[in-house]
């Protein structure tokens, strides 16, 4: 038991860390990336949302019939996401500024009902909580990693503060959306060589 | 049967208790959201219209109670009123109306020059409009053609015969402005000695 609960966490920071390796949720990863901080918001944001999902869906598994189960699911996330929304809203204003429509869209992130679908609907309740925590760690770390990316070559600054030297010209191609379909490839690039070379 | 009745019982529990427990969190970061959206929504537009104040007009507001100042006739409304001092003279108000745009409602803060019986200028804060059609309602060159208006008399854009430039394509929105300014002029007009009486005296 404890070493699936170990297991289950850390699929989600690499075997299936979710933008590179299911390359689901998209949407949010390539628009809220323009920096480190709006990328970690949001990760975090989807990892709240998916952590208390993963619970409930779990705890509720033998109850949802299976023909409405993906109504139960979306209702659910809703009501977390709407949460996350008012709490942000509240003490975060600047950040649920910036990331605007994408607090809304968590509802029908994939990666999130993906979980519960494939998830948290058939084990039980403290496996789902540790699947929900490492998916949605892998989701933060692959958004702010990406965000960091685009911000230090596209702004010259990492969370707002300067770290490129004076003398760096921002290359703003980096901010803008071709830039995070780029720099997006580059990695999956990269994450496939990495990978082929750890199973050879 | 049983299973549709099944299915129909669950999903409405749980949509029951999710919609208790939003109807909870709403109500508990209601205070806590309104600040947030005065700080960093209405504040900067409150500090633009009011530039040159004294003191902070955030600080002063001064709730007005008016009856049947917007719609619902006869109810009982609150009204926020912020206050400008100049040399401890009361110089300026600011308040917010809202209006009737293309996506929903705008919300528009409005500076008036007490002396003067005149627009200092307006400030938009929340909408719904288009982005980069009825959205640049916000933007400056717009908002200017509100500075210096009278008080006695109406905010139209130059195609209803006012003189106000319209954002071209979106000639709903900057109507809707408008509309929320001569409501603004009539409300200050009826309700003039409550509200100088509400900010007669500082602090």
């Amino acid at each position: 038991m404890e070493g699936s609960l170990v297991q289950e966490f850390k699929k989600g920071l690499w075997e299936e860390i979710p933008p590179f390796r299911l390359v689901l949720g998209l949407c949010p990863v390539l628009a809220v990336t323009k920096a480190a901080d709006t990328g970690l918001g949001m990760g975090i944001a989807a990892t709240f949302v998916l952590v208390f999902s993963n619970v409930i869906v779990s705890m509720l598994r033998n109850v949802i019939p299976n023909k409405v189960r993906i109504a139960c699911y979306i209702v659910v996330i809703a009501t977390f996401v709407v949460v996350t929304e008012l709490v942000m809203q509240a003490y975060t204003y600047p950040l649920y500024e910036a990331l605007g429509i994408f607090i809304p869209l968590i509802v029908v992130n994939c990666i999130i009902l993906g979980r519960a679908e494939a998830f948290a609907g058939k084990n039980p309740v403290l496996l789902s909580a540790a699947d929900g925590l490492g998916i949605g760690l892998g989701f933060t770390l692959s958004l702010t990693f990406l965000g960091s990316l685009r911000e230090i070559f596209g702004a010259g600054t990492l969370f707002g503060q300067a770290v490129m030297g004076a003398s760096f010209e921002p290359f703003t191609f980096m901010v803008q959306a071709p830039g995070a379909f780029v720099c997006l490839g580059i990695l999956l690039g990269l994450m496939n060589i990495v990978e082929a070379i750890r199973t050879r | 049967m049983r299973e549709i009745l099944r299915m129909i019982v669950v999903l409405a529990v749980i949509t029951g208790v999710s919609g208790v427990l939003l109807a909870g969190v709403n109500q508990g970061t209601k205070d806590q959201r309104k600040r947030q959206l005065l700080q960093y929504v209405k504040g900067p537009a409150i500090s633009e219209v009011l530039a040159g104040s004294e003191n902070q007009p955030l600080d002063d507001v001064k709730e007005l109670e008016v009856e049947g100042a917007e719609e619902g006739q006869g109810a009982v409304s609150v009204v926020d009123i912020f206050p400008a001092y100049k040399s401890d003279e009361l110089w300026a108000v600011a308040f917010e109306v809202t209006g009737k745009g293309y996506g929903g409602d705008i919300g528009v803060i409005v500076g008036i020059d007490v002396a003067a019986e005149k627009l200092l200028g307006i400030g938009i804060t929340a909408h719904k409009e288009t982005p980069g059609l009825g959205a640049r309602i916000r933007e400056k060159g717009f908002r200017s053609g509100f500075a210096g208006l009278e008080l006695g008399g109406e905010a139209k854009v130059k195609a209803d015969g006012g003189g106000v430039d319209a954002v071209s394509g979106a000639t709903i929105s900057s109507r809707g402005v408008c509309t929320a300014v001569t409501e603004a002029f009539e409300f200050y007009r009826e309700n003039k000695k409550e509200i100088l009486a509400s900010v007669a005296d500082r602090g």
